[in-house]
């Protein structure tokens, strides 16, 4: 793919270089001593980097055949838990990725043309996105603290019951707003005076810094205005008023195999299966019924595990555009050495791709 | 001492010609420091280096290191196991029973993730890549750094473990037992996770450099073997890796946070972790024979002066390992509940697996027909590994049939089997490697004669620790057994005697080689007259390893290397035909066939 | 199914003996001459490979070694016809070991209709055998001649049953049922229950059943005995006088005897030693600290509390690993496990009878506990709802 955007660049002609050319690059100073010459080292680097992604989508392969393999013993489980995931937000933060991965996308291309300019402002764009997705996710991850739900042992939620944790993050939301707004203000303007000052690395540098640090303010602001919309309170009442038919859809299931190994029941036939369900508790935990109610601790266990390690990522991949903006603007790039911008740019795109299947895997399948 | 097999003499060979003796240029060793350099910039000068080749170094003390700390382990287990009632590690039987289950764990879980995976691709394998492709470095050289650093993190880890509460979950960490144990899992599974990078690392940057870095000249049917070996390697420590890493990633969050994704208690699955484990760890068996093959494939065409028979097909017997090392890792399960299907089709694939193995095994030996054999220390370790190897593929033939797997499954004779293969297999390979390159990788030669009896003996102690075992589990004796019935306790004697043996003759083999580095004579250029390109650069080498292009000729061509008496090493003849070409502009090299 | 006549050659034990080794215990059951039969024929074809490879090597390293006057000859890099064959003929070979080793497996995995079914709970680190009438016991009895079939759960971690003599072997997983079936053939010669499984030599007095699947530290004394009764009618009579509580004994001979065959003496001692569980030997009524909260006092409460819910109150310096025996275990046994311990004081009295004892507790509701215990044994799994799974049902355990 990349490949493709590399060859249709007329000014690098990178697929015919020959002795000339590789004459001018030797002087390059991005090249490194073991390579031969620039093409080498962009071929290696390049390669290196899709290998990599190849890894992390291997990576990421653990937790979602995890998720099959969880959701196809468990159904119920699924669908009850889902309810407590606001698919707006979910729909909110893909769209803010894709206007990232549109903005690297173009960013990649300016790098091609050795426009330093765009370079620069499309990366900040990116990381204002992924701050933006952040704030959200801190919303929803903060909310469903306040409510009980965390991963796992962390699971305190009582269908019905308003759980009072030792403290709430609603407490804290609004400083958090505020405080990362502002602070995120009077950062940028910082980092504006010192670009227009000639300090234009660390201009740059501190500069996207605040824009991301408000770009998180602004997440949270349009995660909460979210959740208060008429539309968004609507659902959560018929949520409220749907626990008694949820309620009772839970008991059906309680009856069916909670978790009949899919190969072992084929192979002993339903009966078995059943018959497994009935008394499969050597344990001393709760009965099948009970079970019901601590189910949603295991959703929510791979919930948060799949979009928190999502979340590490994009942390990381804002590190990684953190320093291709100190790179462009140091102007280290040019149409002969671009590798690092073309890199981060495919490890955005991975970590936008990962998003786009957790969205629906985990938001939208009923 | 090395005698020629060529009867003519270096003056015979390039007549009144000097030119034609390929002169390699001398220059200053990789392994020292410019003169006037201080203590602490030397140690500085290591420590932050970007050549592979003091990267390799580094790695090659640390993976010896780990072999010590893992060998050690082992001697706890067999001496035990000396008696079948518990006693030597421990007063009380729970006291023995415990220390027995963390001395077999740290056994396995050090010599899998600390030594074997990184012997020979990070250790011999970074310093030799690079150089058989004639390039300067690998292509990331920060992140070969990166990645030793990284195993290093990785081990001390492993070293906290030992201090804290210990590790008896079996190397494998099964759950549900790995959950529940006391013992510092959560320790032990992130010094792995660490291990796992570091690994991915190696391999990423080991493709990387064979698919971008070859010279002019050396196409893929031109690599030496041992390239294509390290690079299938490689391939499977980018693409298996991560799936363990993730799966501890859940095995912690599991212990700490109660996820329940392996919990039966919570709707989980404890199976579906040995799913995730294996798919991982049966390529990670890979990861660890393939590049003991491959030094084997390098290694027997030498001092056979033969061309290797059946260069394709070695070739692709190891690309064709590593994709169907992903495919069979069920096998591990027969009797873990797994369908009777599911155990039908995986045991079907791993017969499948055999086949390149055994034209591998067919291949060395016919390399060896009509050769001039030399027993010297490397080529005695080559015979030792096909002895050994074929042993161990040959047991897998009974693991892979299923039913009488369900017998052998979890004895002894699994044991013995996976021995015979990592460590008849992997570890007499990497010993091979590292006696053929030793007079490259330090520029001195070791004592013949005393690194030949050091084989002799860790090949007899090799067989009589592991031989008995294969009796031991067809008549039923169960792993991870601290204590056992009467009936066993003859062949578990021997097995502990073995393992004295056995590691008497590693000792030796240690002690000649550090010896060497003190009292050895300093080694030529090219000892054993290999063709492969790390042998056209001065031993030790420099910091770029070939001051000039060396010439890329066939690999395994090894007419042009003639015997000189005065240099007590081989030198390379250009052919007639060349005498006129300057080495660096040489043609491509003689068609391979 | 199997063309015998074919296997039949390989039927009889190659000559290893001669080298003064049993390479297979006997085999004792039906599948076990099948599996024997694989295993040589397999070990025939390796030596055969060995003897070539090897030969090959040694006749190469001879003939070819470097001396003067041995030049080495040039001869052909590569033999597409030589590779192919030597890629092909092992192909089938293999190609046949797997269709042999399936057939096998098949054989293995597929119970018959009529076997006779035996629960097996596995737990840290013994054996129970549940047997139709709702009988437990440490050994597994089986008649001669009659297929068996073993229903395994595990209460704790992984496990897994195998029993060399029978060729056979599964793991027992928590959470979930797996099977194993066989059909013993050779009669056990004699059995006392006094011998401890791993200090019989061989398989003398029952049949060695070992744990393969590694479950921590007693692991390696996770071993029973599978006794084979000559004949239905003599299994079926060894069930039935095992299954009376010997109302005959005193309370304290069956505490003890329970302490044998329920896999308490793995780690309770009764002469004071410390294991993984603290010794019984005059521990009665004196109070101990616990890992958590303040000291108890070793009452008949605690050691009830103890039997059904280990988890509640841990002592100090011991770690919490014990399994809970909640409805494995009937009120009687646990009032005679009490007494026992008692005895194991000085100075306690105890009664030598039940009478004396103030009757079977439990008798009462015999009819209630049995519903709740005896598995049905009809053949329909679903309703096989053993005991230890329908009393923590009832009364989920609400930890203390």
């Amino acid at each position: 793919m990349a490949d493709a955007a590399t060859l249709d660049s007329p000014e690098t002609e990178p697929q015919t270089a020959d002795h000339g050319h590789g004459d001018h690059h030797d002087h390059h100073p991005a090249l490194e001593h073991h390579f031969e010459d620039l093409d080498q080292q962009f071929d290696a680097g390049k390669l290196g980097m899709w290998l990599f992604l190849a890894q992390e989508v291997l990576f990421f392969s653990g937790l979602f055949a995890a998720y099959t393999v969880y959701r196809w013993a468990n159904p119920q489980v699924f669908v009850d838990a889902h309810h407590h995931l606001n698919t707006t937000l979910g729909a909110i933060n893909t769209i803010v990725l894709l206007a990232s991965s549109l903005a690297i996308a173009w960013g990649v291309r300016a790098a091609m043309r050795g426009d330093r300019y765009t370079i620069l402002t499309t990366h900040v764009f990116t990381l204002g996105c992924a701050a933006v997705f952040m704030g959200i996710k801190t919303i929803e991850y903060t909310h469903k603290w306040d409510e009980g739900i965390g991963a796992g042992n962390f699971y305190k939620f009582l269908e019905g019951q308003h759980v009072h944790g030792d403290w709430m993050f609603a407490d804290y939301v609004l400083g958090l707003t505020v405080g990362s707004l502002a602070v995120g203000a009077v950062v940028s303007l910082i980092g504006m005076v010192l670009a227009s000052n000639g300090s234009r690395v660390w201009g740059w540098c501190v500069g996207s810094v605040g824009v991301s640090i408000l770009s998180l303010g602004l997440g949270i602001v349009i995660a909460k205005c979210i959740m208060l919309t008429p539309l968004e309170a609507e659902m959560a009442a018929a949520h409220g008023d749907g626990h008694g038919a949820h309620a009772a859809h839970a008991e059906d299931h309680a009856a069916e195999p909670a978790h009949a190994d899919v190969a072992h029941a084929s192979e002993e036939g339903h009966a078995e299966a059943e018959g497994e369900a009935a008394h499969e508790e050597p344990y001393t935990g709760p009965s099948p019924a009970e079970r019901m109610s601590f189910s949603g601790p295991n959703f929510f266990g791979i919930y948060f595990i799949m979009t928190g390690v999502h979340a590490v990522h994009i942390i990381a991949g804002m590190i990684a555009i953190l320093w291709v903006i100190a790179k462009a603007a140091d102007g280290q790039f040019d149409a002969d050495y671009f590798l690092p911008v073309e890199n981060v740019g495919l490890y955005w795109h991975l970590v936008d791709l990962v998003w786009i299947y957790l969205f629906p895997l985990l938001y939208l399948i009923h | 001492m090395i005698s020629q097999s060529r009867q003519h003499t270096l003056l015979e060979a390039i007549g009144e010609d000097p030119s034609r003796k390929v002169h390699i240029p001398q220059g200053p060793s990789y392994l020292t420091n410019p003169p006037g350099t201080t203590f602490w910039q030397a140690v500085g000068s290591w420590m932050f280096t970007l050549d592979h080749k003091r990267i390799g170094v580094m790695y090659l003390c640390g993976v010896m290191f780990a072999f010590l700390l893992g060998g050690i382990y082992a001697g706890l287990v067999r001496v035990e196991l000396w008696n079948g009632t518990p006693g030597f590690l421990g007063e009380s039987l729970q006291q023995a029973q415990n220390n027995y289950n963390q001395a077999f764990t740290l056994h396995g879980a050090i010599m899998t993730f600390l030594f074997i995976i990184p012997s020979i691709p990070a250790a011999l394998g970074n310093i030799f890549l690079p150089m058989m492709l004639g390039a300067k470095d690998v292509a990331f050289p920060r992140m070969n750094l990166a990645s030793f650093y990284l195993w290093c993190t990785g081990a001390v880890f492993f070293v906290a473990t030992l201090l804290t509460s210990g590790l008896d979950t079996g190397w494998t960490f099964y759950t549900p037992y790995s959950t529940t144990t006391s013992t510092s899992v959560i320790l032990a599974t992130l010094g792995v996770f660490i291990l796992g990078f570091s690994s991915i690392f190696t391999g990423l940057n080991f493709v990387v450099t064979v698919n971008t870095m070859r010279p002019k000249g050396m196409t893929w049917f031109k690599m030496p073997l041992f390239l294509w070996g390290i690079y299938s390697t490689a391939i499977i420590q980018v693409l298996a890796t991560p799936v363990l890493a993730i799966t501890l990633v859940l095995l912690v969050c599991e212990r700490t946070l109660g996820i329940g994704i392996f919990d039966p208690a919570k709707g989980g699955d404890p199976v579906l972790f040995q799913h995730f484990f294996w798919f991982y760890s049966h390529p990670a068996v890979y990861i660890m024979i393939l590049p003991g093959m491959a030094v084997i494939s390098e290694v027997i065409p030498v001092y056979s002066r033969k061309h290797i028979f059946g260069y394709t097909f070695i070739a692709y017997s190891s690309v064709a390992i590593a994709l169907l090392g992903f495919l069979v890792w069920g096998h591990h399960m027969f009797t873990s509940t797994e369908s009777a299907l599911a155990a039908v089709i995986f045991s079907a694939l791993t017969f499948t697996v055999s086949i390149p193995s055994a034209i591998k095994v067919f291949n060395w030996l016919t390399t060896m027909y009509k050769g001039a054999i030399h027993f010297n220390a490397a080529m005695c370790y080559a015979l030792a590994f096909m002895f050994l190897f074929t042993i161990g593929g040959l047991t897998g033939l009974f693991l892979g049939a299923l039913s009488v797997d369900i017998h052998l499954h979890d004895t002894y004779f699994v044991v013995a089997h996976f021995h015979y293969v990592m460590m008849g297999g992997t570890l007499i390979a990497f010993l091979a490697g590292l006696h053929h390159w030793w007079p490259k990788m330090f520029g001195v030669m070791y004592n013949e004669f005393w690194a030949r009896i050091a084989c002799l003996l860790v090949f007899v102690g090799f067989n009589l620790t592991f031989f008995p075992q294969f009796i031991l589990g067809t008549q039923g004796m169960p792993r991870r057994y601290a204590a056992y019935k009467e009936e066993f306790q003859f062949l578990h004697q021997l097995s502990t005697t073995g393992y004295f043996v056995l590691g008497t003759g590693l000792f030796l083999a240690a002690a000649v080689l550090i010896i060497s580095l003190f009292k050895g004579k300093k080694a030529p250029d090219n000892p054993w007259g290999a063709a492969t390109l790390e042998w056209k650069c001065c031993s030790p080498p420099t910091h770029h390893n070939f001051e000039v292009q060396p010439w890329t000729g066939s690999p395994y061509v090894y007419d042009d290397f003639v015997y000189d008496p005065d240099a007590e090493g081989y030198v390379e003849v250009l052919p007639d035909l060349q005498r006129d070409a300057k080495p660096a502009e040489a043609p491509a090299a003689p068609a391979t066939t | 199914m199997h063309p015998a006549p074919l296997l039949n050659v390989f039927d009889t034990p190659l000559p290893l003996a001669a080298f003064g080794i049993d390479w297979f215990r006997d085999a004792a059951s039906t599948q076990a001459a099948k599996v024997d039969t694989l295993y040589f024929w397999i070990l025939a074809i390796c030596i055969v490979f060995f003897v070539l490879i090897v030969g090959l090597m040694i006749v190469f390293m001879a003939r070819y070694a470097a001396r003067p006057g041995h030049v080495e000859e040039h001869t052909s890099h590569h033999n597409n016809a030589l590779e192919a064959a030597w890629s092909i003929f092992p192909g089938f070979l293999t190609v046949g070991i797997f269709w042999f080793g399936f057939l096998g497996y098949l054989d293995l995995r597929t119970p018959p209709d009529n076997a006779y079914e035996i629960q097996v709970v596995a737990k840290k680190w013994n054996w129970s055998f549940v047997y139709p009438s709702g009988y437990i016991d440490s050994n597994l009895h089986v008649p001669a001649d009659r297929p068996v079939k073993l229903i395994m759960s595990s209460d704790d971690v992984l496990h897994s049953l195998f029993i060399p003599a029978f060729r056979v072997k599964m793991d027992v997983v928590p959470g979930r049922y797996s099977k194993l079936w066989f059909e013993a053939t050779t009669p056990t010669e004699s059995f006392d229950e006094a011998i401890e499984a791993k200090d019989t030599r061989g398989d003398v007095n029952g049949y060695d059943l070992f744990c393969t699947e590694y479950c921590g530290e007693g692991h390696s004394a996770m071993i029973a005995k599978v006794i084979v009764h000559e004949s239905e009618a003599a299994f079926e009579k060894w069930l039935v006088e095992a299954d009376v509580i010997e109302l005959d004994s005193s309370p304290v001979e069956l505490g003890q005897k329970l302490w044998l065959q329920r896999g308490c003496k793995q780690c309770h001692s009764i002469d004071g030693k410390k294991g993984t569980g603290p010794s019984w030997q005059g521990t009665f009524g004196t109070e101990q600290d616990m890992t958590k909260g303040d000291p108890i006092e070793v009452d008949e409460n605690y050691i009830r509390k103890s039997i059904l819910e280990p988890m509640a109150d841990i002592r100090a310096g011991y770690k919490g690993v014990m399994p809970s025996y909640k409805g494995q275990i009937k009120e009687a046994e646990i009032a005679a496990l009490i007494w026992f311990i008692k005895s194991l004081k000085e100075g306690e009295e105890v009664p030598a009878t039940w009478e004396e004892a103030g009757g079977v507790p439990g008798q009462e509701t015999e009819e209630e506990a049995a519903e709740g215990e005896a598995p049905a044994d009809e053949a329909e799994p679903a309703a096989e709802a053993p005991a230890e799974d329908a009393a923590p049902a009832k009364e989920p355990a609400k930890a203390a």
